[in-house]
């Protein structure tokens, strides 16, 4: 998650990572710059490193805080909530050498949990920034700043819609289709869906509920229930999973029961077809094939 | 010229021939390919370089599965209606003999598919796709007149084409290798096949084209082409499905 901002002049950079290498806040999982969490990530400690280039004329310290609002140069002295600096690093120690070092906080220091409670049913996004001014030449402390490209860090903690689920009966298998619910931020939040079945009893109970397909992406959508019996019904439901791995309510229940089709092979037998020479003799066709090789390498040998 | 003229004919004469369903027409086919091959035998056309063909082509295919041994309907047109599958070829030609005419050798590869919704026991159609897919793969022996565009200046090559074919083919029911009672829909069909066509040579549009790209990379024509083809792959008869057809193609190609 290594950013660097294009705007610095002089060479001058910093880089912001947040949680190494790593895709996921706790549970969470993270998309590029978004940091996400929910409920249970209250009291994760999000790590992260910052690196910089040209520092050591820093007339001011290197700061990185979380504000609700816009990074700019500092931390704001008038935002309300206020922003939380979780990082400094004196100009003294800048003058010194240091050109990165690694910090922490913890996910319910977010401004925004000064109004909400972690674990409370809300949505948002901070900013996590850095920044730095260099010395101007002559020593005014009035170049430019060094700034880092900011990390959003979401807490969502509300569930998503449960998805529309179909249901295509196949010979021994069920296609099923997933489309996120709601429209826009809300749909587009979703990031991968979940599916279960179960079988329909005699008696109008369920079997066991076996999920299917891992995670399905919610780009596809789709899925192939496989290995089923012709005749019989299966109870299909399915799952939305979103950004902050908060995981929807089942969908309703649909009915899918798998039917015999006839294929052009069924349909060639059917009408009294045969099996029978290369097609299923073994040792036909690659005769064949080699048959044809001696042809070509003949023809070949002939021209050379 | 004269001698030209009378291989032209012998050439025509070839094509009946092979054309020529019945043993009488053939006969006689025969006879007046003998009347007038030894004038033309006689001709001295220069040599020209040994050359390749690269050819293009597309055709409309529908095999005979109907006139596969047992068969009392045609599963193909039940499944798949009347229409027939798209078929793209791609085809290597090399002359071995380039006098009097082209002769040499080709191998051809070519790739067709047909797909329907699979039937219901009502026979509506279900939820699920099926397909037929055949790899056609020929060697052949080629012959191809070019005299009358390269002596008399006629851009026009009448070409026949005949060798073994191989039909690597295979079903497909809801996305993989339909099975029936355990028999997998796939294998292997072979038996030979024919081409009879005509290119139209193209250099006589862009004369001075032509000359550079003959110059610069080496490709002596253009061609359009037409060309009525059969394939006989039905394992000479035995048992199993059809899948050869006769069918029309077109394409182009060019000669380096």
């Amino acid at each position: 998650m290594g950013l660097l901002l294009p705007g610095v002049t002089f060479g001058q950079t910093v880089t912001l990572s947040v949680d190494g290498a790593s895709t996921t806040v706790g549970t969470a999982t993270v998309t590029t710059p978004t940091i996400a969490g929910n409920g249970t990530d209250c009291g994760y400690s999000v790590s992260g490193s910052w690196t910089g280039t040209s520092l050591t004329s820093a007339c001011t310290s290197l700061q990185i805080w979380l504000t609700t609002s816009s990074c700019g140069t500092a931390p704001s002295t008038t935002n309300s909530p206020a922003d939380v600096v979780v990082y400094t690093a004196q100009a003294g120690t800048l003058a010194g050498g240091l050109t990165s070092d690694s910090f922490s906080f913890v996910f319910d220091t977010l401004p925004s949990f000064s109004t909400n409670s972690c674990g409370s049913a809300v949505d948002f996004t901070n900013v996590l920034c850095a920044a730095v001014t260099i010395a101007a030449t002559g020593g005014a402390c009035t170049g430019t700043t060094a700034e880092a490209s900011p990390v959003n860090i979401r807490y969502d903690n509300v569930l998503p819609d449960p998805p529309t689920v179909s249901v295509v009966p196949l010979d021994t298998q069920l296609s099923v289709k997933l489309v996120a619910a709601g429209s826009g931020t809300t749909a587009s939040d979703i990031q991968y869906f979940q599916v279960q079945y179960a079988l329909e009893l005699p008696d109008g109970g369920l079997g066991d509920y076996i999920t299917v397909g891992g995670n399905i992406a919610a780009t596809s959508g789709r899925v192939t229930i496989s290995d089923l019996v012709d005749g019989n019904s299966y109870v299909v439901v399915g799952y939305s999973v979103d950004e902050a791995s908060n995981v929807s309510a089942n969908s309703t229940p649909v009915v899918g029961t798998p039917v015999l089709t006839y294929g052009f092979y069924s349909n060639y037998l059917d009408d009294g077809g045969q099996q029978g020479g290369c097609g299923d003799t073994a040792g036909g066709g690659p005769s064949t094939v080699g048959f044809l090789i001696v042809v070509v390498f003949a023809a070949a040998r002939r021209r050379g | 010229m004269r001698r030209t003229f009378i291989a032209s004919i012998l050439f025509l004469s070839i094509l009946l021939f092979v054309l020529a369903r019945k043993a009488a027409m053939r006969g006689a086919t025969f006879a007046s390919i003998l009347l007038i091959a030894i004038p033309a035998h006689a001709d001295d056309a220069s040599p020209l370089p040994n050359t390749t063909i690269l050819e293009l082509k597309l055709g409309f295919f529908e095999p005979r599965v109907g006139d596969s041994p047992g068969v009392l309907g045609n599963p193909y047109v039940q499944t798949f209606g009347n229409s027939p599958m798209l078929l793209g070829v791609l085809e290597v030609d090399r002359s071995l003999l380039h006098a009097y005419g082209y002769l040499g050798v080709g191998l051809s590869v070519g790739y067709g598919e047909k797909y329907a919704k699979a039937l219901l026991a009502d026979g509506t159609p279900s939820g699920e796709a099926t397909g037929l897919i055949v790899l056609p793969i020929r060697a052949m022996v080629v012959y191809r007149y070019d005299v009358l565009a390269h002596v008399m200046h006629i851009p026009l090559v009448p070409y026949a084409e005949l060798g073994p074919v191989l039909y690597p083919w295979w079903t497909e029911k809801g996305g993989s290798v339909e099975i029936v009672n355990g028999e997998k829909g796939s294998g292997f069909r072979f038996g030979w096949g024919f081409s009879l066509g005509l290119a139209l040579e193209l250099d006589f549009l862009n004369p001075t084209s032509s000359r550079e790209a003959r110059e610069d990379a080496g490709i002596h024509h253009f061609y359009l082409f037409g060309e009525f083809n059969d394939d006989f792959a039905a394992n000479f008869g035995g048992a199993g499905i059809n899948l050869g057809a006769a069918y029309f193609a077109f394409g182009i190609a060019f000669e380096f």
